[in-house]
């Protein structure tokens, strides 16, 4: 009973992260900040499919994990290189300015 | 030679996935962009004659391809050879044209990455495809991801702005791919297997838990394929994307995930006890896409995002048929693919005319200047539109008759509601191409870009092929379907 309770827990927590993080890597107004909610969500999504007795699924997603954030911590730094910051409305502004202007037809 | 030709034959699926592989690893192992270029082309060119003689075996001969221990678990199912036929053979086009703007995209030194990274993008999603287990599809499809991410990072040289998009993709990507592998626990969990078929089984062990997980999978591969209304990533990818990355995005990217979420959603919609509430999340997801899809389409001010917004539409239009779960419904969404993929090559291949963040304005009067990449861009449009003679007529007429038949008479609704939008956009596009003058000077490639244009004239003049002579296309869409929702399936 213990044992099973602790299952549900773990499983509620877990997946209670995964929200977290997804909303985190959504609204976070720097772009490490939304990395690492991503990080966070599929953390806890692994932490989960563990609970669930998807053992074969956990290797797997620590690759993709790994992958995401390899590619994630390059990308930030030429973001950071190239704008010369990682807040997204710095970014943001930038984008809007370079946009080309429609002339009128 | 012909043992050697049977024996390919038989470890077909397999081949069709490792022959991109080998020739990205090639690729980078090369001297230069040239080499890769070559290389990666050749490989994708295999690829894509495999898959024909695949689906030419499975779909038109009716031979089905024999059990092989290959070392991974392969499943080939109908939609499976279907759409990777189709991927194989847009992967092909893709990236010949890809690398003939890579001098103008990419860096020279980061030109046999980008190849390979294409590669292995086209190897990904078609083993997405292919693959049994859970597991396999979430990593095939994750692979898929991040190489089309790290493309449109790496052809970022003339805009900036494709930096931030495609750390937009990456941390949209990165959810999605969260969601996916909840999805695949709770899925394995409730099946007590990790194979996509068991979800055909009549006794479900946990039917709740396998339907919020196989809900979870198609919500990611909802973000994956830009769909309605979870499509934030689209319009900054592709309105800052180089023309050789929005390519690869609309073409392989968007229907590389569409192909995936059909084979996904074929096999939730057809599993006992959560089969109907999977097709009403599908069918509103259809709609919504639809609506949403057209709208923006409509208000687009940016050429590339204005074609990106209607693909969102057209996908919206292929999963009508997958939420109808009948074999009608499953050949239609097919036929819609294929349609959906030309349209986009087509379309996306003419816009390399013109400056990736290039405003509607400057269409006007390209008709003049560049002849051909105007006509390869009316016939995506017209194709969009559901134009009488085009592929896309065709799917549209199709996807009516399913809809029709199973008594979802609202599809017929979406489906004009869908073309009438295109004709909208899609006609404000073709009025600016021939009917304006300009009124700005565009900045056009040079002589080595009109090489880019012939595979996007092939696929434009095959949109209106396959709309005249449709029967070898219908016959193997039905085959497809048959297969895998036919009697005895």
């Amino acid at each position: 009973m213990a044992a099973l309770v602790a299952e549900r827990l773990t499983l509620v927590l877990a997946v209670a992260l995964v929200l977290l993080g997804a909303v985190m890597a959504w609204t976070a107004g720097n772009a490490v900040k939304r990395l690492v909610g991503v990080l966070i969500a599929l953390c806890a999504a692994l932490a989960a499919a563990v609970s669930l007795g998807a053992t074969d699924v956990v290797l797997p997603g620590v690759a993709v994990a790994l992958a995401l954030l390899m590619l994630g911590a390059a990308l930030v730094v030429r973001v950071q290189e190239a704008f010369g910051g990682v807040e997204f409305a710095e970014i943001n502004a930038a984008d809007a300015q370079s946009d080309v202007k429609a002339p009128e037809a | 030679m012909q043992p050697w030709l049977d024996l390919a034959r038989i470890h077909a699926p397999l081949l069709i996935i490792v022959t991109p592989l080998a020739a990205a690893a090639l690729a980078v192992l090369g001297p230069g962009g040239r080499f890769a270029w070559i290389v990666a082309s050749l490989g994708a060119l295999i690829s894509a004659v495999l898959s024909v003689d695949l689906a030419w075996r499975m779909l038109e001969r009716d031979a089905p391809q024999p059990d092989v221990l290959e070392g991974v678990a392969l499943d080939v199912n109908g939609v499976a050879v279907f759409c990777a036929t189709v991927l194989a053979c847009a992967g092909v086009p893709v990236l010949f044209a890809t690398g003939a703007m890579l001098r103008r995209d990419v860096r020279p030194r980061a030109a046999p990455l980008a190849m390979a990274l294409l590669s292995c993008a086209i190897a990904a999603w078609i083993a997405a495809l292919f693959a049994a287990d859970l597991s396999s599809i979430l990593v095939a499809v994750e692979t898929a991801w991040l190489c089309g991410v790290a493309f449109l990072a790496i052809a970022a040289e003339q805009d900036r702005g494709a930096l931030s998009a495609a750390l937009r993709m990456l941390i949209t990507g990165g959810v999605a791919a969260a969601l996916m592998l909840l999805g695949v626990g709770f899925v394995e969990r409730g099946l007590g297997a990790s194979d996509l078929e068991a979800l055909d089984d009549v006794s479900i062990a946990a039917p709740r838990l396998a339907g919020v997980g196989a809900g979870l999978m198609l919500v990611a591969l909802t973000m994956k394929a830009g769909l309605a209304p979870l499509q934030v990533w689209v319009g900054p990818a592709f309105g800052r994307a180089s023309a050789g990355a929005a390519l690869v995005l609309a073409v392989l990217g968007v229907i590389g995930a569409l192909a995936v979420m059909t084979r996904v959603g074929v096999a939730a919609v057809g599993a006992p006890v959560i089969g109907d509430g999977v097709a009403a999340a599908l069918a509103a997801i259809a709609v919504f896409t639809v609506a949403i899809g057209s709208i923006q389409a409509v208000g687009a001010s940016n050429v590339r995002r204005m074609a990106a917004y209607a693909s969102v539409a057209q996908a919206g239009c292929a999963l009508i048929g997958v939420a109808l779960g009948s074999p009608a419904g499953l050949a239609a969404t097919l036929v819609q693919i294929l349609a959906q993929m030309a349209a986009m090559l087509a379309l996306f291949g003419g816009a390399t005319a013109i400056e990736g963040k290039a405003p509607m304005s400057a269409l006007d009067g390209l008709s003049k200047r560049a002849p051909l990449a105007s006509a390869t861009m009316t016939f995506g449009a017209l194709s969009m539109m559901g134009a009488p003679l085009m592929t896309g007529f065709l799917a549209r007429w199709r996807l009516i008759e399913a809809g029709v038949g199973g008594g979802w008479w609202w599809t017929a609704a979406a489906m004009i509601g869908a073309s009438l939008a295109a004709v909208v956009y899609g006609g404000r596009m073709i009025e600016r191409l021939y009917f304006r003058r300009a009124t700005q000077a565009i900045e056009q490639g040079g002589d080595l870009w009109r090489l880019v244009r012939v595979p996007a004239l092939i696929f434009a003049v095959a949109v209106l092929a396959w709309g005249v002579e449709p029967s070898l296309l219908l016959r193997a869409a039905d085959a497809a379907a048959q297969l895998d929702l036919g009697e005895g399936s």
